[in-house]
């Protein structure tokens, strides 16, 4: 006969499971949480999230992303604050300021890191303190450059003036071929 | 790339977001989509600069596989990365068996790995109950590449952990029934070099010289010798009925099933008789019969915990084979101390006919005194009532055979039956062959 857990077996059995997280596993999930909504409440635009549901989406997609780091939760998250960044800066008008553009960068590659790393965590694992520690000093490496980068993007296109879609579409070009020449090599080895 | 590392989602999310982003920037010109895409393309290109190529060599080791049970332990687990090219993490996690407690060692553990570095964590254990267990296996993940990469699981064997019975204390006081061979502590009823004074007695040819009693030589102007008792050993046989398991072993501290009585008594039984110097050996009564042959000394007695630690329950629907398992052997004067739950006729039987066969046997009950089988229905007490009348009567017909049956209950708990068993083995007999 099958015995199907009943509602007080899943409470004693989420009670049980909520007494064996760990500190650590605790401080990364946190952190993609946070990063998370903070990605969000970067891009949406000011006039979106008035409005209540949207505090709704933001809350759970960062939930989402944070408790569920192996499922495609993230991509949507991210790609969410992407689609809002686009409506803010056209459909909104907002301008695209260097604060703001170097702000959101980073907290989307913030989110994407700190949810691979929570993919790769269990709940309950209990973390060395300098496996954190070395995850933060690469990501700060990568967020240091990718600031940089930023700043030169903004300073190059106010210099260039009108000629900024030719240097987005330069730029973009070389990335795409970069990735796929990282692609191929991957491939080959 | 080694096929054993493979791409996590993190990775395909990484590609998928620059890729996307360069590509809208590059339709639309909008230089910001490259600016957010840069971080995804740089952090992908730094992590996959170095990748490794070797797997991470997980190790479980320990100083002390053998113990008692109740005993701690302490469990290392090491993880080498032979890799030049250092990981983010190495992610492990132990199985443990029932019987084995590590603290904190159910949990996952995230441990740095270096470049041809070696990840350690050392581990405190307990076993709680005797018996074989295998600590393991150990499950280990390789994290590597900002966790873009990850190996596929990672086994190491388990590690064998023995865990011998603790013994129960047992003394007994008593003299063996039958004491055979020239050596020993048990003062025998026959005239032999020993310690134990039996008279003394007029010089005889064979007398050595050192025995005489120069007092006695002097007063009565005729050499006598001081006769003493010889010293004898003895064989213990340890029966164990393992046709059935009854209760619920709690380890150690808890309750005791039948199998941890039997084999906690036996252990300790078996010590008290090797430290004396007699020989005891150990007899299996299941579907298949272990035996060790009796032996002397310390040796022997780390011989019976280790045949002791593959006891288990095995009963079988069949009779066992005549010729696998009689009286044919036991020796005729061992003394037989048969350790049995009496939950099967098969085991009353036998014990009858080693009685019969003229064996001096003794029968210890390791039922659990406080069993109560589960009683939901309403026939429950009732069937439990019967149940105990019908054992009870089976014990009443194996004292009818001269087989005393007593309930374990550690030191000095045979001493009563022993003597009765000595005083019956100095009288005639008459059994059947």
């Amino acid at each position: 006969m099958n015995h199907r857990p009943g509602v007080a077996d899943r409470l004693d059995s989420l009670r049980r499971r909520t007494r064996r997280i760990t500190p650590g596993t605790v401080l990364v999930r946190g952190g993609a949480f946070v990063f998370a909504a903070a990605a969000l409440l970067v891009a949406v635009p000011a006039g979106v999230l008035v409005m209540p549901a949207a505090a709704v989406v933001l809350v759970a997609g960062a939930a989402g992303a944070a408790l569920a780091p192996r499922t495609r939760l993230t991509t949507i998250v991210l790609l969410l604050a992407v689609v809002g960044w686009l409506a803010a800066t056209t459909a909104y008008g907002e301008p695209v300021t260097l604060t703001r553009l170097v702000a959101l960068s980073s907290l989307l590659y913030l989110t994407h890191t700190t949810t691979a790393l929570a993919a790769v965590l269990p709940y309950d694992t209990i973390v060395a303190p300098s496996v954190l520690l070395r995850w933060l000093t690469r990501t700060v490496v990568v967020l240091a450059a990718s600031a940089g980068f930023a700043v030169a993007a903004v300073l190059g296109v106010q210099a260039a003036g009108g000629r900024a879609y030719l240097g987005a579409a330069v730029v973009g070009v070389l990335l795409v071929a970069a990735l796929a020449a990282l692609l191929a090599m991957l491939r080959r080895r | 790339m080694t096929d054993a590392w493979v791409p996590t989602r993190a990775f395909g999310r990484a590609i998928l977001m620059t890729g996307l982003l360069v590509l809208v920037a590059v339709l639309t010109g909008r230089y910001d989509l490259v600016v957010l895409a840069a971080p995804f393309a740089l952090g992908t290109a730094l992590s996959l600069r170095r990748r490794p190529t070797s797997l991470p060599a997980p190790e479980l080791s320990t100083f002390d596989g053998r113990i008692v049970e109740g005993d701690d332990f302490a469990v290392r687990v090491s993880v080498a990365n032979p890799d030049p090219v250092g990981l983010d993490l190495i992610l492990f996690r132990l199985s443990l068996p029932r019987w084995v407690r590590v603290r904190r060692g159910d949990h996952p553990y995230a441990a740095p790995a270096d470049a041809g570095s070696l990840a350690e964590i050392e581990l405190e254990g307990t076993a709680l109950r005797w018996g074989r267990h295998a600590l393991g296996p150990l499950a280990v993940h390789g994290v590597a590449c900002d966790g873009l990469l990850v190996t596929l699981r990672l086994d190491c064997e388990p590690l064998p952990i023995r865990a011998y019975p603790m013994t129960d204390p047992f003394r007994a006081d008593e003299a063996m029934p039958r004491a055979a061979g020239l050596i020993g502590q048990h003062h025998s009823r026959r005239p032999g070099e020993g310690g134990e004074l039996a008279g003394v007695r007029e010089f005889a040819p064979g007398d050595r010289l050192r025995r005489i009693d120069w007092r006695v030589t002097l007063r009565t102007r005729r050499v006598h010798v001081v006769s003493t008792l010889s010293d004898r050993d003895a064989e213990v046989v340890l029966l164990l009925d393992v046709l059935h398991e009854a209760g619920e072993s709690g380890g150690t501290g808890g309750a005791a099933s039948v199998m941890d009585t039997t084999v906690r008594a036996a252990a300790g039984i078996a010590e008290h008789y090797l430290h004396r110097g007699d020989r005891v050996a150990m007899l299996e009564y299941g579907f298949r019969p272990r035996r060790l042959r009796p032996a002397t000394g310390r040796r022997q007695y780390l011989t019976v915990l280790e045949w002791l630690l593959d006891a288990k329950p095995s009963s079988g629907a069949y009779e066992q084979d005549a010729g696998a398992f009689g009286a044919h052997l036991l020796n005729a004067n061992a003394l037989v101390i048969v350790l049995t739950p009496l939950l099967d006729q098969r085991s009353a039987a036998m014990i009858a006919g080693l009685a019969r066969s003229g064996r001096f046997v003794v029968a210890v009950d390791t039922l659990p005194p406080d069993l109560r089988p589960a009683t939901d229905t309403g026939w429950g007490p009732l069937a439990y009532r019967l149940w105990r009348m019908s054992r009870e009567n089976v014990v009443g017909l194996l004292r009818e055979h001269g087989v005393p049956v007593v309930a374990w209950a550690g030191a000095g708990s045979l001493d009563q039956v022993l003597r009765d068993v000595a005083r019956m083995a100095t009288g005639p007999k008459a059994f059947l062959r």
